[in-house]
């Protein structure tokens, strides 16, 4: 019987077009708008660390002085940290796989014929650790080697774009190109082929969506001799007399993160410890002042929601263009009703002839799936306008439709659109045929 | 075939109750050709729609073929209904934008009967009107009277024991109502039971006992007759 209804179906919405468009379009409406806010409300609260999530920790110290109660984020810590700390952290004698970050722009000068440098090139100093820890894919070499965290040397690790925009070849490991300044010569030590995880977890500093990841990364135990000012956020909550470079690195300002891998409790609570102490020594030397002077870990999922990744404005719009739906799903009703009403005869007669009411409703809710679905598809193409206007606003690359939001939004149409059904459906096969037969 | 005891039937709103039918008695036997008369308003649709299955009753009993029709659900009367019951309406109610082949397919599809059985059916019962050439034709291209052919091939595709006619000559001119009267005939001669309300004395005439309803009852009873 369900191809005779699907038949029937597609014979009624043909005979009440316009009708049956207008019940299609207000079905797609509010699966297009609820659609683009699930979609983008989704993509944002991804974790792109997967199963290191509850391994790596961003590292916050309440390091701020003069009595203050409170400064930063809401719980008191500022989210970055000082230059100082970072490298205190960094010589720590702790056996935690750990890198500090921060980003800077920089010139490169491309090796092929008639391309002009670039100065607009993103590029992030870290440790060693940082491509394990990130799980940065290596098409070609590797990262630095271990000393070169001690002893600073002109290596870097560059994406495979990047590569092949200054040499024309995907594999340039062991080859050099200029950076920074354009003179200052680097060797590539590895080429991987992109990082760009969506939201940024592992530099929030600079943007939660970047269309772009950093194209190159060089050793920081490069940073002092380097001198390359950061590109991001830099707080203080002093004034202090900032000069240049070097002043910036023995200031109180914050302006880096710092990650370490702790895989389970124990070495949890062995950082932590560890923080503690820290503070301490640093609360002797005159530095922590305030009132709370604190260490802190947080994992990457708590890291995200700490940051507002996903801010309440977007949960807001997910509930509104829920709200949205229902409303389009009310108007369908009442459009449903209006052109059921125009089928009691029919009903009726199909009645007298031998179907039962639940043969006559399941017609009819056959009939409004089939409106559900073509609702489902029409909404689909509104979502993906939707979410390309998104992306154009916010300059992002997420939030696009993915197969599971695809047949998400169908079922979730053809479960709207029965649940709309019911009602008029209800209405048709309860009605009395014996009024429509004499009727006619 | 029929047979109805003290049938009871009430149409209640707010202000007014209706008796359309009170304390009804009436047997049909098996093969009888029957026709209903009375004023407008008298019960005379009320008792086809109950006697049809499409309507409930308030008190009383009807057996349809034997069986207590008062005790089914709707799915039991739905299923009674489209195995015994042929129905004729006076205005055909034909479905408008069904060829006459799907339209006489209707019945046949809740009868869960197999593609080529059905084909098969809907073709004898089209020859049989005399419609077969017009399978492809909507109702709308068809003069009255072969429409109401239509609709009686439509109600006698599923080899219905009892066929229910509401006016079917109502809507046609004499020449087309005499036609379809014959035809009427000839399927009561094959031994179907027929239960035909009309306003027209002449064709109830020629029906095998006249039924007169008032104001819900049976007031008069004709033998016209002999039962085939």
């Amino acid at each position: 019987m369900f191809t005779y209804y699907c038949k029937l179906a597609w014979r009624h919405i043909l005979q009440t077009p316009a009708l049956s468009l207008l019940i299609i379009m207000a079905i797609a409406l509010g699966i297009g708008a609820s659609m683009t806010m699930i979609s983008y409300y989704k993509a944002m609260a991804h974790n792109p660390a997967g199963d290191r999530s509850d391994k790596l920790h961003a590292v916050q110290l309440a390091a701020y002085g003069n009595d203050m109660e409170t400064w930063g984020m809401s719980d008191g810590f500022p989210r970055q940290l000082t230059h100082q700390d970072v490298k205190n952290l960094r010589e720590a004698d702790l056996s935690f796989p750990s890198t500090p970050i921060y980003q800077f722009m920089t010139v490169i000068v491309s090796q092929r014929e008639g391309v002009a440098p670039s100065n607009d090139y993103a590029g992030r100093f870290v440790d060693r650790d940082f491509f394990s820890m990130f799980d940065v894919k290596f098409l070609h070499g590797g990262p630095w080697s271990e000393s070169v965290d001690e002893q600073p040397e002109n290596q870097v690790v560059i994406s495979k774009a990047l590569s092949e925009w200054i040499f024309g070849e995907v594999n340039s490991v062991g080859k050099t190109f200029a950076m920074l300044d354009g003179i200052m010569q680097f060797t590539v030590a590895g080429v991987y082929e992109e990082f760009n995880p969506q939201p940024a977890y592992y530099d929030l500093t600079t943007g939660y969506f970047p269309r772009e990841g950093a194209g190159v990364f060089a050793p920081y135990s490069l940073v002092e001799q380097l001198e390359t000012f950061p590109m991001g956020n830099i707080s203080g909550w002093q004034p202090e007399e900032v000069n240049g470079f070097k002043d910036i690195l023995k200031s109180e300002y914050v302006w880096q993160v710092f990650w370490t891998q702790l895989d389970n409790e124990a070495a949890k609570a062995q950082y932590k410890e560890f923080l503690k102490g820290y503070v301490e020594q640093q609360r002797e030397l005159g530095r922590f002042a305030n009132q709370n002077p604190r260490g802190d870990i947080k994992d990457v999922e708590t890291w995200l929601n700490y940051n507002e990744v996903i801010s309440e404005d977007n949960r807001v719009m997910v509930g509104m263009s829920l709200l949205f739906l229902l409303v389009c799903l009310v108007n369908a009703v009442g459009l449903l009703l209006a052109k059921f009403m125009r089928k009691m005869n029919e009903a009726g007669v199909r009645r007298a002839l031998g179907a039962s009411k639940g043969q006559i409703f399941s017609q009819y809710l056959v009939e409004v799936g089939m409106l559900g679905f073509f609702g489902g598809l029409v909404g689909l193409l509104l979502a993906s306008i939707g979410l390309w206007a998104v992306r154009e606003l916010y300059g992002t690359d997420i939030a696009r439709l993915d197969f599971s939001l695809f047949i998400g939004a169908l079922l979730l149409s053809l479960l709207a659109s029965l649940l709309t059904g019911i009602l008029p459906a209800l209405r048709v096969c309860n009605s009395n045929p014996s009024i429509f037969l004499k009727a006619q | 075939m029929l047979r109805m005891n003290k049938i009871s039937k009430v149409f209640s709103t707010d202000l007014i109750e209706t008796h359309a039918l009170r304390e009804f008695d009436l047997s049909v036997a098996e093969g009888e050709f029957v026709t209903v008369t009375g004023p407008s308003g008298s019960g005379k649709t009320t008792f086809l729609n109950i006697a049809g299955l499409l309507e409930t009753f308030n008190s009383g009993e009807y057996f349809l073929d034997g069986e207590d029709v008062a005790s089914l659900n709707d799915r039991q009367r739905s299923q009674l209904r489209n195995q015994k019951i042929g129905f004729i309406f006076q205005s055909f109610n034909l479905i408008p934008d069904l060829d006459l082949f799907d339209n006489v397919d209707v019945p046949l599809r809740y009868r869960g009967f197999s593609s080529a059985e059905r084909k098969k059916r809907i073709n004898y019962a089209l020859e049989r009107v005399g419609l077969a050439a017009r399978a492809k034709h909507l109702p709308s291209q068809l003069s009255g009277g072969q429409q109401q052919r239509v609709a009686i091939a439509r109600a006698l595709a599923g080899e219905p024991r009892f066929l229910l006619a509401d006016e079917p000559t109502g809507n046609l001119d004499s020449l087309m109502a005499r036609q379809v009267m014959e035809l009427l005939e000839e399927i009561n001669s094959e031994g179907t039971t027929i239960v035909m309300v009309t306003h027209d004395p002449s064709l109830a005439r020629r029906s095998q006992r006249n039924i007169q309803i008032i104001d819900g009852q049976v007031s008069d009873q004709q033998q016209l007759a002999q039962a085939v």
